[in-house]
């Protein structure tokens, strides 16, 4: 402990020593880590099952098929829908989804905005967080409840003060009532609509497409491997009976978080970010390196004094990278406190037309992101940055430094 | 205690090769007090480094209770000068961030096993020995030469080595101050202390035990 107290001691002595070298340090570390802090909880958010897409791993989804010649014979047609899904064996639930553009009109104020129409079934596979109100059954879609869900920046940009739920707005030309409100979710995650109103209102106008995106619910004892399966073999029933010829293999099929994966390209996730991280850690490293070699000299004493006294290497070593360890750790606390704000800069930035709400690059960082992500990334930085001149300081001999003599 | 055989020490820059040392060959006993003299340059300090582990010579053997020591590992050798050996310079080597109670620890923290509590104790102990007492907690940059020296004296001790290693312990400091601290050697060897001294001083040299003089890195007898 006294060990640890002393490297401690050491390293908070040389960064008030060196201040100038300690803030490029520390401000150099903060901005590397912003983005690859941004950087893991994109893929986290993209590849994992966090809310809303917790059932991930046990839907499988499917749109459009293409026959045996290669052409597209487009999707399931809605009124087949659920006689297909009456086939597919070992089903819990099923989801339907059709996203659109059109105007949407709140207080005499009228603008262009997706959206998107779904079946109550969206609601048991997706489990969205609800700020207020609920979602809508497939009975109320059925009985053409005219309801309408909002994400919660949908229900800001329209309703600025107050509760939305309750209130009154019209989408392409029919007046819905709010029946509940969701909270934010990274929209890079798949999901870019921030309204969804019941599938029956759906006149496929203006895009024409007369089919949904469907996605199966299956239990959690399924196997993967059993959900394409099954889903194969109602979805090629179907086709036999219009009298198409589609091959539907179960290996064509994703579940919902494969889709999403490779929605983005997997090659992005095994080579793209992995490189992409590690020159963002190489690059600052390689300058924070550089200025520690020209700083060698200042605690080369320190370390030869201690190693006469009977540090080992090891010691040495770990006096040296102390300061390193210190600077990356308050640089990559520093990183996470301003991921939210420069995450918010680069969606306004970048993606958000104004219009559509403030949903952010980042709506949460999770607790998995820092554990996984940026603690071993740290020590990471720390050898680095810190390992080649804490290797040449400790290997220095001791009576050539000494020599030098310092008080 | 300490056996030095056949050393010979050349240091190699691009252009010049110095020889440092020539076959040396000396042993220091048990409860000595040893003062190495010579002009400046003729390999004193060397000699003291590589008796110390502190370098290594080119050829020849260091041998310290009975144990060759010069081919060790670093971890080894780290161990022996940790526990056996006890180090004086001229420049004092206190180190700046520490105070004088932490800096007279310092060499306890390398050592495994020992007790917190106890070291402080001994380490207490020895500050009142070399007068620092209310010093205690002061900063290197806050004392006098002659109370630096004092600090490293005590951090010397504080390992209970066999032999203490001093380069030029009054090199830095004023004759009074100086002398202050060669009364203080001179206790330590009463009390069983094995002394090597580096000095150019004379009359400091004369009160040890065994002068051992030293020209152009060859023993003069």
């Amino acid at each position: 402990m006294d060990k640890w107290k002393n490297y401690l001691r050491s390293a908070l002595c040389s960064i008030k020593h060196n201040k100038v070298y300690a803030l490029f340090c520390v401000v150099g570390t903060a901005f590397t880590f912003v983005f690859i802090i941004i950087m893991l909880q994109l893929v986290y958010d993209t590849t994992s099952n966090k809310a809303p897409f917790v059932n991930g791993d046990r839907t499988i989804v499917f749109n459009t098929f293409q026959d045996v010649n290669g052409r597209n014979v487009g999707g399931i047609h809605t009124e087949s829908t659920a006689w297909l899904m009456e086939r597919i064996r070992e089903k819990e639930d099923y989801f339907m989804y059709y996203n659109n553009v059109g105007e949407v009109a709140v207080n005499d104020v009228c603008k262009t905005f997706p959206f998107a129409f779904v079946n109550g079934g969206y609601w048991k596979v997706h489990q969205f967080n609800f700020v207020e109100g609920r979602s809508f059954t497939e009975q109320e879609c059925l009985n053409k409840d005219a309801y309408v869900v909002l994400r919660e920046d949908m229900a800001e940009t329209f309703f600025k003060s107050g509760h939305a739920v309750g209130q009154k707005m019209e989408i392409q030309g029919r007046d819905y009532t709010v029946i509940g409100v969701v909270r934010n979710f990274s929209t890079y995650a798949t999901i870019t609509e921030g309204i969804w109103i019941p599938y029956v209102f759906n006149s496929f106008s203006p895009r024409g497409f007369g089919h949904y995106d469907l996605g199966v619910l299956f239990p959690r004892d399924v196997p993967v491997q059993n959900m394409k399966e099954c889903v194969a073999v109602a979805v090629k029933d179907y086709w036999r009976q219009i009298n198409m010829n589609v091959d539907v293999k179960p290996e064509n099929l994703y579940t919902f978080r494969e889709a999403r994966i490779d929605n983005f390209g997997s090659d992005l996730y095994v080579y793209g970010i992995p490189v992409a991280i590690f020159l963002l850690l190489l690059i600052p490293a390689i300058n924070i390196v550089t200025l520690n070699m020209a700083n060698v000299d200042n605690c080369s004493d320190e370390i030869a004094l201690k190693r006469a006294l009977g540090a080992g290497l090891f010691d040495s070593f770990m006096q040296v990278i102390s300061v390193i360890a210190l600077l990356v750790i308050i640089g990559a606390i520093g990183g996470i406190f301003l991921t939210y704000p420069i995450a918010d800069w680069i969606s306004v930035l970048f993606f958000n037309n104004g219009d559509e709400g403030q949903v952010s690059l980042i709506e949460n960082l999770d607790y998995w992101v820092i554990l996984c992500g940026v603690f071993p990334l740290s020590l990471l930085f720390t050898l680095l940055s810190g390992g080649i001149p804490a290797y040449i300081i400790a290997r220095k001999n001791i009576a050539t430094v000494l020599k030098g003599g310092s008080k | 205690m300490i056996t030095l055989e056949n050393i010979n020490k050349t240091f190699y820059t691009s252009e010049v090769e110095t020889r440092a040392l020539e076959d040396i060959n000396l042993t220091v006993e048990k409860g000595e007090f040893v003062a190495i003299m010579g002009s400046s340059g003729c390999g004193k300090s060397t000699m003291l480094n590589i008796m110390g582990l502190l370098d290594k010579p080119t050829s020849g053997w260091v041998i310290i209770d009975d144990v060759r020591a010069d081919s060790l590992y670093d971890r080894d050798m780290a161990r022996i000068r940790n526990q056996k050996l006890g180090f004086i310079f001229q420049s004092f080597h206190l180190i700046p961030s520490l105070n004088v109670l932490d800096n007279v620890l310092l060499p306890m923290l390398y050592r495994r096993g020992s007790s917190a509590s106890v070291n402080r104790k001994r380490a207490l102990e020895l500050i009142e020995k070399v007068g620092l007492t209310h010093r205690l907690k002061h900063f290197p940059s806050q004392l006098s030469g002659g109370q630096c020296q004092r600090v490293a004296i005590a951090r010397a001790l504080i390992g209970q080595p066999k032999v203490i290693l001093a380069d030029e312990p009054t090199g830095n400091l004023d004759s009074k101050m100086g002398a202050e601290i060669m009364d203080l050697l001179v206790q330590l060897n009463r009390e069983g202390t094995t002394i090597v001294m580096v000095t150019h001083d004379e009359r400091l040299a004369e009160e040890t035990g065994r002068i051992i003089r030293l020209f152009d890195g060859k023993l003069v007898l």
